[in-house]
């Protein structure tokens, strides 16, 4: 047999497998979120190639890449609405997760889990100052004063990823090497060690669901897998189409302007307007020290869900608030 | 008893030993913030009398050349005996001919007839509390001045000078600077009514073109203010061709068409500008290039704003030249971004057909996994 | 049974087909992306213009030009170059060069500014938005930013 068709039986002997039960529409949304980073990382190396990551240049590279690069503007829209429909589905995965109680047993995953959680939020972050406008500029200024108010670790903080203690040239093309060169290798390790835990240790299902004939094999659910990165594509073409990428005026260190941080930081900004400086920053830790804690915390079904929808309910308020006010 | 007064200050009979302040503890809180104050000007200088003893008494004794609170028709002059003597006040740069002005203004001259209902000196910058022009805190500030007429005028004007004083723009007229600050007008203008082309020069060199000016001079319209008000001064608007035009011409006169075209002219330019820069913003907003768009709106705008005072000439032709320069060049303006709302069309066009196919995918994919379903069953 | 397989057969064959249109879509649309345009390199004209010759302007003299979509005085003074908006701050009219009074003066209200840009009198309030200027070999060029 030849090579080509000996892949083909292996795959398709794999596919006929068969797949526990309870792998229903919730369990594919990591799947897709994997889809998703794919998308982000396919069109982020499109970008590259006409990027110019300078603070002389990389404005007008955006305005280039927008006005003259054909589809330039489909590869933008679908980066920037595809990262923001990547960190929904993270989001939403991870609630998942925890209100399904699906991390026991699994609590290294978990802490994967949340890592990679924190490394799309680096990925937002180092990823938003890129354009170079007003927004992006004065945005990421504020966490840099936030930082730069707290004592010793905020200098350091500050020296590693800003390069020095303005927002300047150096900052910029350090926030560019981070974001195409650090953090992708990072996300695709650990999103590889995640994966593989879960095929070594099953997923997760109730008690009770053990006991149900399966009817599917993995196949199916590649296939069902495939209709919704089918739709999620879709969904990320239009929202580029149709809600073209806004500039606001090129980033000008003289003039400043008050901005308000894209919705998945506003619970941080809100908590910072709150209980200002390093309290802030040292509150916020917490809470995503108690993320990573969550497993041991919930060990009791009912705690868990206490936990979890007070959690959900101080996030929103924050982020309400620094809406708002 | 003037000379007297100068001499007694001259000698040194300052602060040191001024024990008017003790008894007449509600003034002192004033007069020390005061400039005299400052200056060493005393109580003396105005009021005579002797400081330098608490019994009242012999303070306030005729031989100490007391002489009370001065009568007001007496104020001018005796603020005058210092501020009119050119050797007094060369020390300190005033001016000396505010006493000559007031006597040439309305309030001077009423007072000269004894009608002491006018303002004198201590109206406008107070008796004790005499601050410099220059001080925020002095109620001949430029800020302040329209609250200082008020207190016997009523023209609080709500129009357009006020606005612009209200901001903080030191450009922007108050009271004194139409009608002077002790004469009757600023200087360089004949009469108040002509003040206004001291700043709007523009339109006054097209009025006094237009035939309005020797109509109106004949009969001592006022220039300006028959159509834009005196005191309250609205902003701008086209509608006042419907309303001030009929205050002297018939309603179906030509005079009155002449009005409603440059009406016509001025607004449909306006409407091309606006909608052209609203556009031009939506698409600056959407990182689309208009630097090219951008340049030809400025033109535009410069020839439009160059025809507001120009149409004070009510030249037609000169005015139809700019507005229609201005709004040829905002519909072409509005040509080219609307073409960019057309790039818009095509794309989503594109999308559907995207779309279209991405939903036969997904049927077939779910046809497929049906029919796998079915299999195991 | 056959028909079953036939039907299997034949919808697993349109499936790898769409899939496979699906792939050389995006295959295609990425090879569009990646001819670059036609206007080679991103338009530096933004950041950077060429004025004109040194000796094309003499002593005392302007020229206007559009700079991103912006007029601008490039001007040859006696202390060097300066370049300034031609853009009024009262009221967006576009300022006049006189070359016998050396000042910048607004056919609107009158607005009058200096060479350094600064308001002589008139209503503005603001003074004129300036440009770095650079002399390189003998051309000048214009850049955003201040002198």
């Amino acid at each position: 047999m030849s090579a080509f068709a000996r892949v083909r039986e292996l795959l398709s002997a794999e596919l006929r497998q068969i797949a526990p039960p309870s792998v229903g529409f919730w369990q594919i949304l990591g799947g897709l979120t994997l889809f998703l980073l794919f998308l982000e990382i396919t069109t982020g190396i499109l970008l590259m190639v006409y990027y110019r990551p300078s603070a002389d240049e990389a404005y007008e590279s955006v305005f280039y890449i927008i006005n003259d690069v054909q589809l330039g503007w489909l590869i933008h829209g679908m980066h920037r609405w595809g990262a923001q429909l990547f960190i929904l589905l993270v989001l939403v995965h991870l609630i998942r997760v925890y209100f399904a109680e699906a991390y026991r047993e699994r609590e290294l995953n978990w802490v994967i889990g949340v890592v990679l959680l924190l490394v799309v939020g680096a990925f937002a972050f180092t990823g938003t100052l890129l354009v170079w406008d007003q927004r992006a500029f004065w945005g990421t200024d504020a966490v840099r004063r936030v930082l730069a108010e707290i004592p010793i670790v905020g200098r350091a903080i500050l020296y590693f990823l800003w390069g020095g203690t303005e927002l300047d040239a150096n900052a910029l093309l350090r926030f560019y090497v981070f974001h195409v060169g650090l953090l992708p290798w990072i996300a695709i390790g650990l999103v590889m060690v995640h994966l593989y835990l879960v095929s070594r240790q099953g997923i997760f299902h109730k008690a009770e669901a053990q006991e149900q004939q399966s009817a599917q094999t993995y196949g199916d659910i590649v296939l069902r897998g495939l209709i919704f990165v089918v739709l999620s594509f879709g969904i990320v073409l239009t929202l580029a189409v149709i809600f073209p990428v806004e500039l606001s005026g090129r980033a000008d260190p003289l003039t400043y302007q008050s901005v308000k941080p894209p919705w998945y930081f506003l619970p941080a900004y809100g908590l910072l307007k709150l209980v200002p400086k390093a309290a802030g920053v040292a509150l916020a830790s917490l809470g995503v020290l108690g993320l990573f804690a969550a497993p041991w915390l919930g060990r009791n079904s009912w705690v868990a869900w206490g936990l979890g929808m007070l959690g959900i309910a101080t996030v929103a308020l924050l982020a309400a608030y620094g809406w708002r006010w | 008893m003037i000379l007297a007064l100068a001499l007694a200050e001259l000698t040194g009979r300052a602060q040191e030993q001024n024990f008017c302040l003790v008894c007449h503890s509600e003034i002192k809180v004033d007069y020390l913030e005061s400039i005299h104050a400052a200056f060493n000007v005393t109580c003396v200088a105005c009021h005579g009398g002797d400081p330098t003893t608490l019994d009242s008494r012999a303070a306030h004794a005729l031989e100490a050349f007391f002489r009370g609170t001065p009568q007001r028709a007496e104020i001018p002059e005796l603020c005058a005996s210092c501020h009119s003597d050119p050797m007094r006040m060369k020390p300190y740069g005033l001016r000396t001919d505010q006493y000559a002005e007031y006597q040439t203004s309305r309030h001077g001259k009423l007072l000269a007839q004894g009608d002491t209902r006018v303002a004198v000196c201590t109206d406008c910058h107070t008796a004790h509390r005499i601050l410099p022009a220059w001080e925020p805190r002095s109620t001949v500030h430029f800020e302040n001045i329209p609250s200082t007429c008020a207190r016997c005028h009523a023209q609080r004007d709500q129009g357009v000078h006020s606005a612009a004083l209200a901001k903080g723009n030191t450009k922007a007229p108050t009271c004194a600077t139409c009608h002077g600050a002790h004469g009757a007008a600023p200087p360089g203008v004949e009469n108040v009514s002509k003040v206004c082309g001291m700043c709007h020069l523009a339109e006054r060199t097209h009025f006094e073109s237009s035939p309005h000016k020797k109509s109106m001079d004949a009969q001592n319209i006022g220039e300006c203010a028959s159509c834009h008000g005196s005191h309250t001064i609205e902003p701008t608007d086209r509608k006042l061709f419907d309303t001030v035009c009929t205050n002297c011409h018939g309603a179906d006169s030509r005079a009155h068409l002449v009005g409603q075209k440059i009406k016509t002219l001025l607004l449909a330019a306006d409407e091309s500008l606006r909608e052209a820069t609203h556009l031009l913003e939506q698409a600056q907003q959407r990182a689309v290039d208009v630097s090219a768009y951008r340049s030809r709106l400025i033109e535009a705008r410069s020839y439009f704003l160059q025809a507001l005072p120009v149409q004070h000439s009510l030249d037609i032709p000169h005015i139809e030249e700019l507005t229609r320069r201005a709004k040829s060049i905002a519909d072409d303006v509005r040509g080219g971004l609307h073409g960019f709302q057309g790039v818009m069309a095509i794309r989503l066009l594109g999308l559907t057909l995207v779309w279209v196919f991405l939903l036969l995918l997904m049927i077939v994919i779910y046809l497929a996994l049906r029919e796998r379903r079915g299999e195991h069953l | 049974m056959t028909e079953k397989h036939e039907r299997r057969t034949f919808l697993s064959k349109l499936l790898g087909g769409a899939l496979a249109v699906g792939v050389v879509g995006v295959i295609g649309a990425v090879m569009a992306y990646l001819f670059p345009p036609e206007r080679r390199v991103f338009n530096p004209a933004r950041r950077r213009m060429r004025v004109a010759r040194a000796d094309e302007i003499p002593l005392g003299k302007g020229k206007q030009v559009l700079f991103d979509g912006e007029p601008v005085w490039v001007l040859h003074l006696k202390g060097g170059w300066s370049a300034f908006s031609a853009i009024c701050t009262h009221q967006g009219c576009i300022v006049h060069w006189d070359e016998k009074r050396l000042i910048l003066s607004c056919p609107c209200h009158g607005g009058l500014f200096d060479t350094n840009g600064n308001v002589l009198s008139g209503l503005p309030r603001r003074p004129l938005k300036r440009f770095r200027v650079s002399v390189v070999r003998d051309e000048i060029f214009i850049g955003p930013g201040e002198g």
